[in-house]
């Protein structure tokens, strides 16, 4: 029995000395001691020493969290000749001393309950061994924007297969419908096509797009994926994608890639650079589905690829690893509900704003107000809308808002030199290498009048819209006859990230972003084994941090593809055959497909690794047949007794 | 579904009843027939039954007592492996359980055809014996005297329904095939030339709904009395630590106090319909303790109850059976120490029941809440 000191963070409020006394006479233990720092070389040295000399067969370490060092000590107790599953860890501190700063009588008292209950435990332990598991060594990234192509690349050029999913009809996500970049202004289709390109011919990428992923079974480094493929009514083993059929496509409907700034025919490529570059029919926009004639398509193909028969394709996958890089969407016009937005067509938000300084876009990047085609002289930026807005949106800050609206505002000043941007702003958040300076160079030499405080209403008043807002530092209320508002949307998951995550099982915080196991240590593994996240999938964030995620999370699945097989936890469920009296509660608590029923001979089995120790089926089982190992009823029911006193 | 009559011959609607049953059998509708059997004066007990003549001599269909519930037996009958068609006479809390049962896998129910009746109540067996069979002067067991379902319910399992409320012992028997019931079997049935029943039909359900109407409200008022019973007549226990905040629920010390001469013989589950482990955790060595433990315990609280495990047993067992309790009373009616089991479990199941919108028998369709998970199902309404 080894207590921690944990420097201050146990012993300064803990008895450390007084806990060692009291555990010393516990039954069954052998000896107590204790030490300034356990996890340190001479701390696990000490433990190693002990084991020898008392010839222990268990240890109990009394430290911090078991997510912390659980490993550690197990190996530790494994170099000395114990069973790695027989070193129990009693959390003393973010169970105990911390939490209890302030009572240190009654921490010590607590420490001496929970070690006793760990001791309890240990003496109900089972001498295990790690399950083994094989890894079929290929990946499914989810999301073909710039962190799913990046994590793509990288598992790829390491030698490992990749399949890669995006439901558009073209990869690339939303940095293919950037004009400019920051901090350094270089064009983002310049910057992204030769990703883009690498992607499509990469022998090692095999790419799914209008495709979405349908359901995940299986477990670490043996998922079996459902990847439903839309059917896209062109047959693009034939086409070439000379885009006649685009030409002549005689519908018009607004367009998603332009945001609604310019229409787009049923039958297209959404832009020049796209990759593929074969186009699809939306049969909503399609005469010949919605009212069953023209076909002109079909007629002018010169290779006969159009296919108004394809039907969606089912498409099963066995992976070892998932990247989800299913990035973000802008909070949604409908729910944005102020500024006039969705009401007003000179309101706009950031990424239409992108679209019309797009050399490719509506307007070949000239920056012309969508109502009337006027370039506008005055331009108002509203930054946080929807973010930092606990009332009305979302209290998180959507982090890349400050620096592209710098940009939106320069890249304005630049085109229209005579106009003036403001930016009604609440602090400006630019940390990054050469962001500060960015901002600054807005303000300072291009005139980009900068507002600390909010918009109170915009309104339409003839050709303008005018903006009502206070400036704190000065005091004063502003109101700016404006010719365009450009809103800083808040980022939020892309839409049904919750469903992914679901058919994923693994979890999202409460707004759907995909939770990270650990925000500092472990910020690109979900909290699913084998599922990795990459991007804004995991929470707002701009390009290079993106792409530094996505190499991350690739370098994750490269370490997991190292080994041919895995090592999987022991304590897993088991059933007692003899009194198991299957009636199969245990297989509707598992979440995991874990558990199944052997209806032959009418009992219940686990599929060990499948399961993931998670307890709920030990629990749901009325006469205890079903057992988790390690965690037997007995020895709960020891450890509640244990700490009762 | 179309009323048929089984009328009454000169010997009355009983005998009329087992000669339909042995008739079944003797046509080869269903293979064996679980009924209940008169052995010696004013004592009743089930035989799964083969030979149509026995059926026709010794069968007692509607004598008014349930030794143990028919559901327990029907499982133990078709649990594994089933072959051969059963039929059961099964009083309505008998086909509830069933249900459940079923839905535990604990019976295969596509072996069973359910011949489902109506009871108004059944006697204490042991008074009955006593009395050797002659109900003058008895009174319904308290379950039945509250029960709210004494017709069958229809989405129970296929087979068919027995209607009896309602009608003299002159006017016979209600009898209706389920439309989902084997179409073979419900040919056979539809063969042995049944007049129609229509107007006993109708006098009957108009009886079944006034009975229920009157026992719903028997039951509230039950409820309610059993609730202010265990709230205030005996006051609470200062010591105890109370259940606060939910009223109605007078805490651990007077539940304590109500299960106090509980002698620990299982009694309860044993007879329970729905308790279904083929060996109970309160059986395994977890509850194998050391005499260091026991003397651990009686020292932490001055003493320590004997025996032990009392109120563990209990809430273990509520915790595992209040969804699914059919309010049969079969726990109460096996109790040597005649403890309220009936009422705290009927007080209990109509909170966690009415929580999960869930009424156990009605139908095999209806999900058991323990194995379905509704990410509102436990926030306030």
């Amino acid at each position: 029995m080894f207590v921690c000191w944990c420097g201050l963070n146990i012993g300064g409020v803990v008895d450390v000395p007084r806990v060692v006394e009291e555990i010393s006479g516990c039954p069954g233990v052998a000896r107590a001691v204790d030490y300034r720092y356990m996890c340190s070389d001479p701390g696990q040295q000490l433990i190693r020493d002990i084991i020898r000399e008392e010839r222990l067969d268990s240890v109990v370490i009394a430290a911090c969290s078991p997510g912390m060092h659980e490993s550690t000590f197990q190996s530790v107790a494994e170099s000395a000749g114990v069973n790695p599953y027989r070193c129990e860890i009693a959390n003393i501190r973010e169970q105990c001393s911390w939490p209890h700063q302030n009572e240190p009588l009654e921490a010590t008292r607590k420490a001496v309950e929970l070690i006793r209950a760990a001791v309890e435990k240990v003496r109900g332990d089972e001498a295990l061994s790690a399950l083994s598991i094989p890894v079929t060594r290929r990946a499914l990234v989810i999301g073909a924007g710039i962190a799913g192509m990046q994590a793509a690349l990288d598992i790829a050029d390491a030698g490992h297969e990749v399949v890669l999913v995006d439901r558009l009809p073209h990869i690339g996500g939303h940095m293919a419908q950037l004009s400019e970049t920051f901090p350094t202004l270089d064009c983002s289709q310049c910057i992204l096509t030769p990703k883009t390109s690498e992607v499509g011919r990469h022998p090692g990428i095999r790419l799914l797009t209008s495709s979405e992923v349908e359901s995940v079974s299986g477990y670490v480094g043996n998922f079996t994926v459902k990847i439903r493929r839309r059917a896209t009514y062109v047959n693009w083993d034939l086409c070439t994608g000379c885009g006649l059929c685009t030409e002549k496509c005689p519908s018009r409907t607004p367009s998603a890639f332009e945001r609604g700034l310019a229409e787009e025919p049923a039958i297209s490529i959404a832009f020049p650079q796209a990759v593929p570059h074969k186009p699809v029919i939306r049969p909503e926009a399609c005469r010949h589905f919605t009212k069953g004639k023209c076909g002109v398509c079909e007629k002018v193909c010169p290779v006969g690829a159009i296919d108004f028969g394809q039907q969606d394709s089912l498409i099963e996958e066995k992976v070892g690893a998932i990247v989800v890089a299913t990035g973000y969407d802008l909070h949604p016009k409908a729910k944005v509900g102020e500024y006039g937005y969705g009401v007003y067509p000179d309101v706009i938000d950031g990424l239409e704003f992108e679209r019309l300084n797009s050399a490719s876009g509506p307007t070949q990047g000239q920056i012309r107000r969508p109502s009337d085609g006027k370039v506008p002289k005055e331009v108002v930026f509203i930054q946080c809308v929807g973010s930092r807005d606990q009332e009305n949106g979302y209290p998180y800050c959507s982090k890349i808002c400050c620096m592209y609206t710098a940009k939106h505002a320069r890249l304005y000043k630049h085109k229209v030199p005579d106009g003036q941007p403001y930016v009604f702003y609440m602090d400006i958040r630019a940390g990054g290498k050469g962001y500060e300076e960015f901002v600054q160079h807005a303000t300072e030499e291009e005139g980009v009048l900068y507002l600390r405080g909010r918009v109170a209403r915009v309104f339409q008043d003839g050709e303008h819209v005018v903006v009502f807002g206070v400036d704190t530092l000065s005091g004063k209320k502003v109101e700016i006859r404006a010719d365009m508002v450009v809103l800083a949307t808040a980022i939020v998951p892309a839409s049904g990230a919750k469903e992914l995550a679901r058919v994923l099982k693994t979890a999202t915080d409460e707004y759907g972003f995909f939770s990270e196991a650990h925000p500092k240590l472990r910020p690109v593994e979900s909290l699913t084994r084998g599922i990795y996240i990459a991007g804004c999938a995991q929470a707002p964030k701009d390009i290079p941090d993106t792409v530094t995620q996505a190499g991350s999370s690739a370098a994750k699945v490269l370490t997991l593809f190292s080994a041919p097989r895995l090592s999987h936890s022991p304590t897993v469920a088991a059933v007692d055959e003899e009194i198991c009296t299957g009636c199969g509660i245990c297989v509707e608590a598992c979440a995991y497909e874990a558990r199944a029923l052997d209806t032959r001979r009418h009992v219940a089995v686990v599929n060990d690794v499948l399961c993931e120790g998670c307890g709920a089926c030990a629990v749901a089982c009325p006469n205890g047949a079903t057992r988790q190992r390690n965690m037997a009823r007995s020895q709960a029911m020891a450890m509640i007794d244990a700490v009762m006193g | 579904m179309k009323d048929l009559l089984i009328a009454s011959g000169q010997d009355g609607r009983e005998k009329a009843l087992s000669r339909f049953l042995a008739k079944l059998l003797d046509v080869g509708a269903v293979d064996a027939l679980v009924v209940p059997v008169e052995a010696a004066p004013g004592v009743i007990t089930h035989v799964l039954a083969k030979d149509p003549r026995l059926v026709e001599e010794a069968a007692r269909p509607l004598a008014p007592v349930m030794p143990s519930s028919a559901a327990t037996l029907v499982s133990e009958v078709v649990r594994k492996r089933p072959s051969g068609r059963v039929a059961a006479l099964l009083r309505p809390c008998e086909a509830r359980a069933l249900v459940e049962l079923v839905k535990l896998k604990q019976a295969a129910p596509e072996n069973v055809v359910a011949i489902g009746m109506d009871c108004a109540g059944t006697y204490d067996p042991v008074a009955y014996r006593q009395a050797a069979g002659n109900v003058d002067g008895l009174e319904f067991r308290e379950a039945c005297r509250v029960c709210q379902n004494p017709a069958p319910l229809e989405d129970g399992l296929p087979g068919i329904t027995l209607g009896l409320i309602g009608l003299d012992d002159s006017e016979g028997i209600v009898m209706s095939v389920h439309e989902r019931l084997d179409p073979a079997v419900a040919a056979v049935m539809e063969e042995l030339g049944l007049a129609s029943g229509e107007g006993a039909g109708r006098k009957r359900r108009e009886a079944v709904q006034a009975l229920v109407q009157e026992r719903q409200e028997a039951c509230d008022a039950f409820l309610k009395g059993a609730r202010r019973g265990a709230a205030t007549a005996e006051g609470p226990d200062p010591a105890a630590p109370g259940v606060s905040g939910v009223p109605g629920v007078p805490g651990i010390g007077a539940f304590a106090r109500e299960l106090a001469a509980c002698t620990g013989c299982h009694n309860c589950r044993v007879a329970c319909p729905v308790c279904y482990c083929r060996e109970c955790v309160f059986d395994t060595d977890t509850f194998e303790h050391e005499t260091g433990q026991f003397l651990r315990w009686a020292g932490r609280k001055g003493a320590l109850k004997m025996p032990s495990e009392t109120m563990l047993y209990h809430l273990t067992r509520m915790n595992h059976m209040s969804l699914s309790c059919v309010g049969c009373g079969q726990c109460e009616q096996a109790c040597p120490a005649h403890l309220p089991i009936f009422r705290l479990f009927a007080m209990a199941s109509r909170r966690t029941q009415e929580l999960f919108g869930y009424v156990p028998g009605r139908s095999l369709d209806d999900e058991l809440p323990f194995t379905t998970f509704r990410e509102q199902e436990l926030e306030p309404r």
